[in-house]
């Protein structure tokens, strides 16, 4: 359990993360790439305060050119729209995603737990937390079924999928 | 979604059938309860099974079939007068 926990305060931690700073636009130019400037410049004697600045900003870059990359899929004429409501409800769509496969793992994982043969992890789990295990497994199952009974909300997604599943197959036949 | 509902299920099946067949006594105050909720889910899971096998939804029926089976084994170490509370559910279909 303490395994899950962690996976999901990490998970909660970086997307505060990657939500908090203000992301430049994407038609900035990218500074250099931090790695290829310590080349030139470092003489590989730096203390541990320029080692700890260079981690960090190696690490805004690869933030900065992630969130670019993730605004320029999203300002291209293959997504769902050009206007910003259909912006944000992508964002969503992708996020409502991310969160969907990292329950299923969650649940993958609990399963597989469960079910190795020795059955360890089960006995050295305080009975607490197996209730609340039980309690949360319980309450996902329920919203699937619920969802999945939910026949015309299946289709609408559906054919939402659909569509943009169409808007790619434009977009790699038009080699863009 | 399907495999989000039958991965939860599989997983909560196991586990309540893990306590109530659990012979720690650090077990015993819950054990009650986790055989009502034995109990409900199994009525729930036959009366689902039964429904999605009359539409012929060959997928989700596949998907269900392995969880069923294993609820009905596990239901066989029911005590009689509890399995027939819980076979209540499939006389109503019938």
């Amino acid at each position: 359990m303490s395994f899950i926990y962690m996976i999901l305060t990490e998970s909660l931690r970086c997307r505060r993360e990657k939500e908090l700073p203000e992301v430049p636009s994407a038609d900035k130019e990218l500074p250099p790439h931090p790695a290829a400037s310590a080349t030139t410049e470092d003489d590989g004697e730096g203390d541990g305060d320029e080692d700890a600045e260079s981690i960090s900003s190696m690490t805004n870059y690869v933030d900065v050119s992630v969130a670019a990359s993730d605004r320029h899929d999203m300002s291209s004429p293959f997504a769902t729209s050009a206007d910003s409501t259909s912006l944000t409800n992508s964002e969503e769509f992708k996020h409502m995603m991310q969160k969907c496969m990292l329950q299923l793992l969650l649940i993958q994982t609990l399963n597989e737990l469960l079910n190795s043969p020795p059955h360890e992890a089960y006995k050295a789990m305080d009975p607490k937390f197996v209730m609340v295990a039980v309690e949360c497994l319980e309450r996902s199952y329920r919203f699937a079924h619920e969802f999945n009974c939910n026949i015309p909300l299946r289709k609408a997604l559906h054919k939402a999928g659909k569509r943009r599943l169409d808007l790619r197959c434009v977009s790699d036949f038009l080699f863009i | 979604m399907l495999k989000q509902e039958t991965y939860a299920c599989s997983s909560y099946l196991v586990l309540l059938e893990r306590i109530y067949k659990e012979t720690d006594s650090k077990y015993d105050t819950i054990k009650v309860d986790v055989q009502e909720k034995l109990k409900s889910l199994f009525g729930e899971l036959l009366a689902y099974f039964d429904e999605i096998n009359n539409a012929k939804l060959s997928s989700e029926t596949t998907a269900w079939t392995k969880i069923v089976t294993f609820a009905v084994t596990t239901m066989a170490d029911f005590p009689e007068d509890k399995v027939k509370a819980t076979a209540r559910p499939l006389k109503k279909i019938q």
